[in-house]
């Protein structure tokens, strides 16, 4: 049974209609990548799902309970982490104490564990601010690790990172899903993203389409011309 | 602790501006008001919306905190000055 699911979701923006009958599922332990072209509603379906967005119509169900009207904070309480593209961390605080932060509240795993497990424990003494990007990224995964949230969704993680940190990244988000947490990761990083993923949803036109493993999308006719291109494999 | 600044700041800077202009003090009701909407753009303007959600305080709850922080504070001055 899926841990989180968006269901036939829609939504418009004035004139526009980004989503007109979408649907999310994450499941425990799996790494699912949503893929679409820019502005086809990925991140509006995540935002949905995350309860930080109103859909039009449609219904989120987290944990097997129904929301109408679903809101970041409540379910974060039962266990759902939300990562946006930037701007998780506050400046205010250096990252030991957002960290400590987390533990206090949810009690998981220690901040110095989870500094480890993501390379940032030469960084916890240090604000957001002063971070490079990709130092950034970990130190929010490092977020992830000390949370240990049942449900995360991830919008575009690997935005703005170098090659070289797309594997470490990677080993995280899979470490994460091997915990058993529903993970669902939105992104343009094709190689790197199909070889993470257990699942690939690909958002297009409103709505989306499940199109099961990596290699099963690969062979998807339609993927592969309007969003793979020639050049993937 | 924030919240508090917040409403010593907002108390004392109006306090002075209204004595300055009209030698009157201002409302214990606006300051709560005032106080409670400059705590929330405050958190808005530092980005720290997600941070606070992903801890599953809602903009309400942190509302509420501003606001009671401001109840307290006016409450306490009131008490001194009576």
């Amino acid at each position: 049974m899926p841990v989180l699911v968006a269901d036939c979701v829609s939504k418009s923006f004035g004139d526009r209609r980004v989503l007109s009958a979408a649907s999310l599922r994450a499941e425990a332990g799996k790494l699912r990548v949503v893929f679409g072209r820019n502005g086809i509603g990925k991140s509006t379906l995540i935002k949905i799902a995350a309860g930080l967005i109103a859909p039009d119509s449609g219904i989120v169900h987290f944990r097997g309970t129904s929301r109408l009207h679903a809101r970041l904070a409540s379910l974060a309480r039962e266990g759902l982490f939300y990562l946006p593209d930037h701007e998780l961390l506050s400046s205010a605080f250096t990252l030991r104490r957002q960290l400590q932060f987390y533990h206090d509240r949810y009690q998981r795993r220690t901040v110095d564990e989870a500094a480890s497990l993501a390379s940032v424990a030469h960084l916890l003494d240090r604000r957001p601010y002063t971070l490079s990007g990709g130092e950034l990224r970990r130190a929010e995964l490092a977020v992830v690790l000390v949370r240990q949230p049942e449900c995360l969704l991830a919008d575009e993680p690997y935005r703005g990172i170098a090659p070289v940190d797309h594997d470490l990244l990677t080993r995280l988000l899979r470490s994460i899903a091997a915990e058993g947490c529903a993970v669902v990761v939105t992104g343009h990083e094709v190689p790197t993203l199909l070889d993470a993923a257990d699942h690939i949803t690909w958002c297009t036109s409103g709505t989306t389409y499940e199109l099961g493993t990596p290699d099963a999308a690969q062979t998807h006719e339609e993927f592969r011309r309007d969003y793979l291109g020639p050049r993937v494999r | 602790m924030r919240a508090v600044v917040l409403w010593l700041l907002l108390r004392a800077s109006l306090s002075m501006v209204l004595m300055v202009l009209s030698g009157l003090l201002p409302n214990p009701i606006a300051i709560i008001v005032i106080c409670t909407i400059v705590g929330i753009v405050d958190i808005r303007r530092r980005r720290e919306t997600m941070l606070w959600h992903n801890l599953g305080v809602s903009t309400t709850q942190l509302a509420s905190l501003f606001l009671l922080t401001a109840v307290t504070g006016e409450m306490l001055l009131a008490l001194t000055l009576l």
